[in-house]
């Protein structure tokens, strides 16, 4: 028997509500032994095979989707995940179930619900999903807790507004080494994505989850990111392992993490992290005081110094000068000015401008001589290669 | 009341297939078929069509979907990629022609309808899209 509810990518799913029936249920949500949910349309067919579409949700999604507020085409086609699980199920038995996973802009238009199309439940909640155990098992999985310890009952909202941009921008440039991306893209920017789901009073905490909060297998990319962020702070007291992490990291990271350690520095008290997750069974809890994350600035501030950060940018060439040893590259993110040629590169000619390059270049520190405070960055050149065109 | 003959029912059909809440199929109905006029396999229950898909004959499986009203059947085919392209074919249901009950817990006018063997619920049905 070919069961489109035993799905090896999914485990094996359980019915929780059937929203259409039409010769066979053809609207479903369903959930896998991890008690995580997913919606299921049937979508397509042929002579051969029956197509389904499937999507993962949280159950706070799916409430929205189950009253109407959210409508079905957007259900499948804007889901919390970048992808769709496209499952084909053969007539014939002795066929295998085909399964894809498609990026959004992958997914067929024709297989898609027309727009405007809502469910319109009048149970506001899944029945199956009311108690608080059950809640917590599917929803919200991985959960950043940040407490400053103290009893500050009130905080500035504009610290507040700088350290959760901080904060973003850490897990961005995290994420997007993880991920192993050309940069901070906006796909790295959704996947990484953060929300604010509470506040507490007392010692002031936010608590912080993945906006994208369901991962396939329990976990999300953002997830990851946060706890590659929370190795880097409990390496606060040990500066061996910070370095070492360090240098495994771009430069981007060690950049945005100190910005997000001044701006905690702001708080002046010790902060708390507390994160939640389906891996870890048991909360992990790092606690790091005002006058470590200062020493861990020293720290960063030292390390650029010393050990300049090198990164690879993939730009257009603006302009190039062999005779003042300058280049301009501009990124999706910025332009890089001034870059520094040494003599090797002088061979490399012809340099088109307005071509595509990849550079790979060092950062320069410049300090005044008189404060001797870094006042600027400038670049140096390591490599410069012209990027392959995608055909 | 109308005494009708005793209906037999495909030797597939499990115990209690038909239900017993199940009443004399009655009224208008709709049915989204793939053929124009509609044909025999516009009428074929899960099962029969798809007997790889399940362990075993259930009383859902053995009966076809129809709706008692058309704003269901247009709004299935704008919901299900699958439907979209079918046609809508209208039907006048008597008591020979089977039993039929009304779903509980879903949101259209969807009906699970049992043909008895012998019938030809194709020759009731006429295609109404433009």
């Amino acid at each position: 028997m070919i069961n489109i509810l035993n799905i090896k990518e999914l485990g094996k799913l359980e019915i929780v509500e059937i929203y259409d029936f039409y010769d066979q249920p053809i609207l479903y949500s369903c959930r896998n032994a991890a008690g995580h949910l997913f919606l299921v349309i049937a979508a397509a067919e042929d002579d051969q095979q029956f197509t389904w579409l499937c999507v993962a949700v949280s159950v706070e999604r799916l409430n929205l989707i189950r009253i109407g507020v959210i409508d079905l085409h957007d259900a499948f086609a804007h889901p919390e995940v970048p992808y769709v699980i496209q499952v084909k199920v053969p007539y014939k038995e002795h066929y295998s179930i085909q399964t894809d996973f498609l990026k959004l802009d992958q997914i067929p238009k024709e297989m898609l619900p027309i727009s405007g199309e809502y469910l319109d439940l009048e149970v506001d909640e899944l029945p199956i999903l009311s108690n608080s155990e059950e809640l917590l098992r599917i929803g919200n999985g991985e959960i950043l807790d940040i407490c400053h310890k103290g009893s500050k009952t009130q905080v500035p909202i504009g610290y507040l507004s700088k350290i959760f941009k901080d904060l973003q921008n850490v897990i961005n440039a995290i994420g997007s080494e993880l991920l192993q991306t050309n940069g901070i893209t906006d796909y790295i920017k959704n996947l990484m994505e953060l929300s604010l789901c509470e506040v507490g009073t007392g010692s002031f905490k936010f608590r912080i989850v993945p906006t994208n909060n369901l991962g396939l297998f329990g976990y999300t990319d953002c997830g990851n990111a946060i706890e590659e962020f929370l190795r880097l702070v409990n390496a606060s007291d040990n500066q061996t392992e910070l370095s070492e992490r360090l240098g495994r990291l771009k430069s981007k990271v060690a950049e945005k993490y100190t910005e997000f350690l001044k701006s905690l520095d702001q708080s002046g008290t010790d902060t708390e992290f507390n994160w939640t997750s389906p891996k870890s069974e048991q909360t992990i809890t790092i606690y790091v005081s005002n006058s470590q994350i200062r020493e861990v600035i020293t720290l960063l501030k030292k390390y650029q110094e010393e050990a300049p950060f090198k990164r690879t940018i993939s730009g257009t060439l603006m302009s190039g000068s062999l005779k003042t040893n300058k280049l301009e590259i501009n990124t999706s993110e910025k332009p890089y000015r001034g870059i520094i040629i040494d003599d090797k590169f002088k061979n490399i000619v012809p340099i088109t401008l307005g071509e595509e390059y990849i550079a790979e270049i060092q950062e320069v520190p410049v300090k005044s001589e008189t404060t001797g405070e870094i006042t600027k960055t400038e670049y140096r050149l390591l490599s410069l290669s012209k990027k392959k065109q995608v055909m | 009341m109308e005494r009708t003959a005793e209906l037999e029912w495909p030797d597939f059909y499990p115990e209690n297939c038909p239900p017993v809440e199940a009443e004399p199929a009655s009224g208008t109905v709709y049915r989204l078929v793939e053929h124009d006029p509609p044909q025999k396999e516009d009428f074929l229950s899960t099962w029969e069509e798809f007997p790889g898909r399940f362990s075993e004959p259930t009383t859902i499986n053995s009966g076809v979907s129809v709706c008692t009203d058309l704003q269901d059947i247009d709004r299935l085919k704008k919901r299900y990629g699958h439907l979209r392209n079918r046609k809508t074919a209208k039907g006048e249901l008597n008591p020979q022609l089977g039993k039929i009950q009304r779903s509980q817990g879903f949101t259209n006018s969807h009906v699970t309808w049992w043909i008895p063997v012998g019938a030809e619920p194709w020759r009731f049905f006429e295609v109404i899209d433009n």
